[in-house]
């Protein structure tokens, strides 16, 4: 089996925010390799956000964009503590704190645009392009090696210890493996598990499913962010989130604005605070649920009754030329709404609080493996309300320096041809595979079950049809139609993302089914009451002789329970307002 | 519902001319060429190949060659006839890319329409 083999100090598998942070702080003391699925910096979550970046407001006062001298890093902590329902990782969110002000200011001078008019309490306003092209030109300094194109499939690892990575060029075919004394995993959400998402195509979780085959412990699988408010047709602009800031109605399929049977409290969270993502995606999936729901999976969005000359402000405020938003435009859109068209929109997958196992060093439980951004798990417990932006900044920091001077610590890296060999040939494998499925199709049937089963409402009939169904999906795996052709075989692309999909559909309904409560995200309409006597504590998943092994773990450092034993899901809610408040 | 005619070009091996299909589909409401290119990969030749990503105008993975003219497919409306190719000659080349040279040609195109939105 002939493959090019390379040799480094760091390797960093991903590169959007998380990932070009990492590099940074690795290269200031050896070489380091990055890889880029995609497009280098742009093919994943990053170059889609807003983008706010978050911390505490004392400090952002100190910086003069705004903030609140009366603010502090503990009444942070502790909001954050609040809004993940407890089920944060102390630590990390003691890392994530104290590290937002240095990681902003190092961002401002390193001469990234913000929007100065913009003065928020604990957030600087930007844009996800210019977080990344701040980091790309700090990056080039370093001359770091950048392969792009290039799926990374698999780590070496033996006995605990992991020592490079295995992985594919796609436009050439070519398989390749690079030798390393650490990798760092930055490969961002699993948001392709889902039909309707608002992540990049190449947001398969292949972070987390390498961890988890290497033995890697993952946590909290099963808290899934949806964001509500995502076009769902026309297909032309499914999937994108300029409806959800929006001011309009929602309304199901008889016209009922349907968030006003919940009660005020309910109601101005949902269209005043971040949490709009976890109320407003529920409360639409009960519609749906409900057979209120429209045709293409959603509910209606309508600005039928919002002023002309208010609207025109919008894109003042805003500063759009036009209705294009992105890279999209959305004037064609915007007429027949202003006609009074509802447009029909649903909640899409968009954050993952679960994910790879890390201490606030960013280090995982294998050696030599780091992680840092979206693909780890722990830091917003139950639900995520600040910045995620903040979160890959912070962790891509520390993860890259702990990786580096672990690399320099270490004498040298193990030389095994028989484990490069078996991961290259578990590469290969579906090359030319003479099966009857195509992989696309087995992606799209994979999605539509992960929705229904996975998604907003989950309950235990579903979670166990979806563990049959993931058994069916492993038998397909062997039945896979693939060209023989090595190179821009994107079948073949196809079907080592699906192998990721399919763990990962594993991992997120085990730990799903396993959770008997309702938290955060997290909402079990068979056992629908928040559980703090049995389940606060995280859900901890590793892989064991072959078997998918989860555990209990308590929560070490969490102080006081402020939240009341037992809870109805909105009772919890209500009570995590008031805390916040307070 | 529309009626859309394809020709689409399936990605060069081995030094051979590009081979063009001929697909004919029928969509539903306002639709992207990588909606077409999905649907024609997805149910009709498995061999039809378009690359995305972020599938709203920003990342620039999608290039394709649209009736001679280079568009981002996720941001280009589909026309009723269409000869795509959807695989670009520049990413037909293997390199190892050092961080200095970003020479995405597509960059100035995607570059040029950022607008800041929130």
């Amino acid at each position: 089996m002939l493959s090019t083999k390379l040799e480094t100090d760091v390797v960093v598998v991903g590169s959007g925010g998380a990932g070009l942070r990492a590099a940074i702080e690795a290269a200031k003391s050896g070489d380091v390799i990055l890889i880029s699925k995609g497009p280098f910096a742009r093919g994943g979550a990053s170059i889609m956000a807003g983008a706010d970046i978050m911390l505490d407001g004392k400090s952002l006062h100190a910086l003069n964009l705004g903030g609140d001298s009366e603010d502090s890093k503990e009444a942070w902590y502790r909001d954050i503590l609040v809004e993940g329902f407890e089920l944060n990782d102390p630590q990390l969110v003691q890392s994530y704190v104290e590290s937002a002000p240095e990681r902003v200011k190092e961002l401002l001078d390193w001469g990234m645009n913000i929007d100065p008019e913009s003065q928020y309490q604990r957030a600087i306003i930007t844009t996800g392009f210019d977080i990344l092209h701040s980091l790309r030109k700090k990056l080039e300094a370093f001359g770091v090696d950048v392969l792009e194109n290039t799926m990374v499939t698999d780590l070496l690892s033996q006995d605990g210890t992991v020592f490079g990575v295995v992985g594919l060029d796609y436009l050439s075919g070519e398989v390749f493996s690079i030798h390393a004394k650490s990798v760092v995993l930055a490969t961002g959400g699993w948001h392709e598990l889902y039909a309707y998402n608002t992540g990049s195509d190449a947001l398969t979780g292949d972070g987390v499913a390498m961890a988890y085959r290497a033995g890697a412990s993952l946590t909290n699988m099963e808290m899934t962010t949806f964001c509500p408010n995502i076009i769902r047709f026309p297909l032309a602009y499914s999937g994108t989130i300029f409806l959800y800031n929006f001011p309009g109605q929602l309304l199901n399929n008889r016209g009922d604005a349907f968030i006003y049977w919940f009660d005020n409290e309910l109601i101005k969270l949902a269209q005043t605070t971040e949490w709009n993502k976890l109320l407003l995606s529920y409360g639409t999936a009960l519609e749906i649920q409900n057979k209120r729901g429209s045709p293409h999976d959603g509910v209606y969005f309508s600005i039928k009754h919002f002023p002309i000359n208010l609207l025109e402000q919008l894109q003042t405020r805003y500063q759009w030329k036009g209705w294009r938003f992105q890279g999209m435009d959305f004037s064609a859109l915007m007429e027949r709404m202003k006609e009074g068209e509802a447009i029909e929109v649903g909640p899409a997958a968009h954050y993952f609080e679960g994910g790879i196992r890390i201490n606030r060093h960013g280090e995982t439980n294998l050696k030599g493996l780091f992680a840092a951004g979206e693909c780890t798990g722990g830091l917003f417990g139950a639900n995520r309300v600040s910045a995620a932006t903040t979160e890959m900044l912070v962790q891509g920091a520390i993860a890259g320096k702990r990786a580096g001077l672990y690399a320099n610590s270490l004498q040298h890296v193990p030389e095994t041809m028989a484990i490069q060999q078996r991961y290259e040939g578990e590469l290969t494998r579906w090359l030319g595979q003479k099966g009857t499925t195509s992989p696309r199709l087995l992606r799209r049937d994979l999605q539509r079950d992960a929705y229904q089963y996975l998604g907003v409402l989950r309950d235990r009939r579903g979670l166990e049809t979806a563990l049959s169904q993931q058994i069916r999906y492993l038998n397909v795996l062997n039945d896979l139609k693939v060209p023989s052709h090595r190179s821009l075989n994107k079948a073949w692309l196809d079907a080592l993302e699906l192998r990721n999909l399919v763990d990962i559909f594993k991992l997120v309904a085990r730990s799903a089914l396993a959770r008997e409560e309702s938290r955060g995200v997290h909402f079990r309409s068979d056992r629908s009451m928040m559980d703090n006597e049995n389940w606060l504590c995280h859900l901890v998943a590793h892989r064991c002789d072959d078997q998918l092994v989860l555990e209990k773990e308590t929560i070490s450092g969490v102080q006081a329970l402020r939240f009341s034993n037992h809870l109805s899901y909105e009772n919890a809610i209500r009570e995590a307002a008031s805390l916040l408040r307070g | 519902m529309r009626i859309i005619h394809v020709r689409c070009a399936i990605p060069t091996h081995s030094g051979r001319e590009k081979e063009f299909r001929k697909f004919t589909v029928e969509m539903d409401g306002d639709v992207s060429v990588l909606d077409v290119l999905d649907h024609i990969a997805l149910y009709l030749d498995t061999e039809i190949t378009c690359y995305s990503f972020c599938r709203q105008g920003l990342c620039g993975g999608c290039l394709v060659t649209l009736n001679g003219k280079r568009v981002l497919a996720c941001k280009t409306l589909a026309l009723d006839e269409m000869t795509i190719d959807p695989i670009p000659t520049r990413l037909e080349e293997n390199r190892l890319v050092s961080s200095r040279q970003t020479d995405d040609p597509s960059e100035e195109k995607v570059n040029g329409q950022q607008t800041n939105g929130h």
